[in-house]
């Protein structure tokens, strides 16, 4: 069972119903631009969020930025693979993740101990979960991480990094899938100055999302480029 | 009401630092140190300069343009203190570490041997303290009195006057002199009481035994009531030489023995996240906690700590760390591996429900995410947890490291954000902002390519010989659109293990941007801009 079967573990436990789920729903902040793609306005506390293509990690990044600067504490699993990349912690802090809320774990898929046991134990402590290339999943670790997710009403937020040389498999499993696409570049040209954003096209799809919605978004500062929908009209 | 008899019978001896956070890292030389912005410790240079305790950074440094301003180091400044408890120890078999620069110590017994207090302060202050504290270190400020409280205001006087102040055992009235905004200033009153009381004209110790237990409890609750026992001499805090029959503690015992420090952080993390959650801390929090290690050649370390406004989990391992960091670094203190921690809750208070602060402080939220990062530790191993700490460099990977959380992440909020902010702004060379968000373990070789096939070399003077147009990567082949660079850098080049490399910026037709680093004529990927 690959990463596949992860996500839609996780994307189970999502607005499983609870007596406070009566009056409102939870919502998770995240930039207005990003909260523009969910029809709540942003994610709902116990989501799955997935975050793919080739700013994934940027986005992933200012997705998270606004809860753990208003205090919640963010745990990232990171996968050892033999493609294996470390987070920087400097793009996190450039991003306005607060870094001294930040814990890493480093996991060994051939070790063990799960990932998702990870999962469940940083849902103790931390509302955020980053969790990076994730592996395979048994059924009795699915079910207690459903139990846990819903209870301490967090977010996990799975990064599928774009790495040269590896194909990216969907993740369609997740409440929702944002997959982006770099439209542009800022500040670099042929031989001359340095990069200094990215104008990326963020697509969102999911059981919880609104079918086909794109926003354009500018990165590592995430602010909007607006937001635009599918003609649904026959 | 007459006092116990088991608080006049208590003699206790402050040794106070007020500025060993500045001198212990300056010395002699003019240097000012501050928490969010106000002055907590100066070098005497400073002082003299017009620079003073609680001072706006503003005006501080206005009054001293020259000075220094290291930022807070707290576990440089409990290193450098190591010397000085462990003289101290040598003296005296009771001491309890409040806090780096201040110790208390019970000063009954020494008295008796060496022929009164007088005899053990100047044999302290002439004899021991000169041969192990650091030159340009103020010297100490001594008080002696019947409990904590009286102890620490003594040395407070002894601070303003330049000589040790005694309490006179058995006289009520320099107790009942004893000025509220006094108490203020060694933490034992918080400021709001304080002004309430003096507004009401309650100024003095002696005005607040005036009114009796029950005005003080009915009108000021359980603050009151401490604040009565104060006053009658009845202070309940006592120093680590009292260890209760009945205290409750875990101790840890390692086979193999360890001969890293790191584990030995990391059982008493979990030993002690266990002992305060036991049924005994129930309505309690721990002020006082004795901390012992023992290795597999019968060797100890033993040490009391204090505070007075409790320790949690991550204090208390704070503790354990500096303790241990102290023992290992002290020469010839310990040959063999450690076999033994345990540690021993001393005293406690009445949990009263310290409130969250507004506005920073340590909250639930971050005392449940140490936690979980200690479960997560048991997992999967101490080292494999981390957290981000600044180091500082010109190179993607290199400005940031990942430390084993067990034993950087701190009690103090504030000296968490310490750890993870840049000092000293961007270094020459660096590339600036954005960074790239992934940095592969090991650099990842490519080949960058002209259009004609030809290696893309960078010159001596840091010019291209042809234009980038492609990277190739495991046999895939990546086509540069757009590029900036090269930024050469030259890395210790009065050294032999100098670097001198490139680094190049490019962006790929499928939107991927990376970093790339020529060294010695090998392109590599250092860092991606996912």
């Amino acid at each position: 069972m690959g990463s596949d079967a992860v996500l839609a573990a996780l994307a189970g436990t999502a607005g499983v119903g609870r007596a406070g789920d009566l009056v409102a729903p939870e919502i998770v902040r995240v930039p207005s631009s990003v909260g523009a793609l969910f029809p709540h306005g942003g994610p709902l506390a116990g989501s799955v969020l997935a975050c793919e293509g080739p700013a994934a990690w940027s986005l992933a990044a200012a997705v998270v930025a606004p809860s753990v600067a208003a205090g919640t504490w963010m745990l990232i699993i990171d996968v050892a693979t033999a493609h294996a990349c470390t987070v920087e912690p400097e793009a996190l802090s450039e991003a306005g993740v607060p870094l001294e809320r930040v814990v890493r774990v480093t996991a060994d898929t051939a070790g063990s101990v799960h990932v998702i046991d990870l999962v469940i134990a940083g849902l103790e402590g931390f509302g955020v979960v980053l969790l990076v290339d994730p592996g395979s999943l048994t059924g009795a670790a699915e079910r207690r991480l459903r139990r846990r997710l819903v209870d301490r009403g967090a977010m996990v937020v799975v990064v599928r990094p774009h790495q040269l040389g590896r194909r990216v498999t969907r993740g369609a499993a997740a409440d929702a899938v944002m997959s982006t696409s770099v439209i542009g570049v800022d500040g670099i040209g042929e031989g001359w100055g340095r990069l200094m954003s990215r104008r990326v096209m963020v697509s969102a799809s999911g059981r919880r999302m609104h079918g086909g919605r794109h926003v354009e978004i500018s990165l590592p500062d995430g602010s909007t480029g607006g937001v635009s929908a599918p003609d649904t009209r026959p | 009401m007459t006092p116990p008899a088991t608080s006049l019978s208590c003699r206790l001896l402050t040794v106070w630092f007020p500025d060993w956070a500045a001198e212990c890292l300056a010395g002699n030389d003019p240097a000012i140190v501050f928490h969010r912005d106000r002055v907590i410790a100066a070098t005497a240079p400073a002082r003299a300069a017009g620079v003073v305790v609680g001072q706006r950074r503003r005006m501080a440094t206005a009054r001293c343009p020259s000075a220094l301003t290291p930022s807070r180091d707290i576990d440089t400044e409990h290193r450098c203190f190591a010397a000085v408890i462990d003289a101290l120890c040598d003296l005296v078999p009771g001491v309890d570490v409040i806090d780096a620069g201040h110790v208390v110590l019970d000063v009954k017994g020494p008295a008796q041997y060496f022929g009164g207090e007088a005899r053990v302060i100047t044999r302290l202050v002439e004899q021991v303290l000169p041969g192990v504290v650091p030159a340009g270190v103020s010297p100490p400020a001594v008080g002696v009195g019947t409990s904590l409280a009286t102890s620490a205001v003594a040395a407070l006087r002894s601070h303003r006057a330049g000589h040790p102040v005694v309490e006179p055992p058995g006289d009520t009235r320099w107790r009942d002199g004893v000025q509220l905004i006094e108490l203020v200033a060694t933490g034992d009153v918080d400021a709001d009481t304080a002004d309430v009381l003096s507004r009401v004209g309650v100024r003095a110790l002696g005005d607040v035994s005036a009114l009796g237990a029950a005005a003080m409890s009915d009108r000021f609750g359980h603050i009151g009531a401490c604040l009565y026992r104060l006053s009658v001499g009845d202070d309940p805090r006592r120093p680590v030489i009292h260890v209760p029959a009945d205290a409750p503690a875990v101790h840890r015992s390692f086979e193999p023995p360890l001969a890293d420090t790191t584990p030995v952080i990391f059982a008493a993390r979990e030993a002690v996240i266990d002992l305060l959650a036991s049924p005994a801390m129930h309505g309690r929090i721990c002020t006082g906690a004795l901390i012992e290690f023992g290795t597999e050649h019968a060797e100890s370390n033993r040490r009391g700590w204090f505070r007075n406004e409790g320790l949690t989990s991550t204090a208390l391992v704070d503790r354990v760390r500096w303790q241990l960091d102290a023992w290992v670094r002290r020469p010839g203190a310990i040959t063999a591996a450690i076999t033994t921690v345990s540690v021993i809750i001393t005293d406690t208070a009445d949990d009263v429900g310290a409130s969250q602060r507004l506005w920073g402080g340590r909250g639930t939220t971050d005392d449940a995410a140490q936690r979980a990062a200690a479960r997560l530790g048991a997992l999967v191993g101490p080292d494999r947890v981390t957290v981000p700490e600044w180091c500082g460099g010109r190179l993607t990977g290199q400005r940031f490291a990942w430390v084993p959380a067990a034993a950087a992440m701190h009690a103090d909020p504030d000296l968490d954000r310490a750890r993870v902010t840049p000092g000293g702004g961007l270094w020459p060379g660096a590339v600036v902002r954005p960074a790239p968000n992934s940095v592969p373990v090991h650099p990842v070789a490519v080949e960058v390519c002209g259009a004609d096939g030809t290696p893309v070399i960078v010159g001596g003077r840091g010019d291209l010989n042809t234009t980038p147009a492609t990277v190739r990567l495991a046999g895939s082949e990546h086509v540069v659109v757009w590029w900036a660079g090269p930024w050469p850098v030259t890395e210790r080049w009065w050294e032999p293990r100098r670097r001198r490399l490139a680094r190049l910026q490019v962006v790929f037709d499928d939107g991927t941007a990376h970093l790339l680093a020529v060294e010695r004529r090998r392109w590599s990927i250092v860092g991606s801009y996912a």
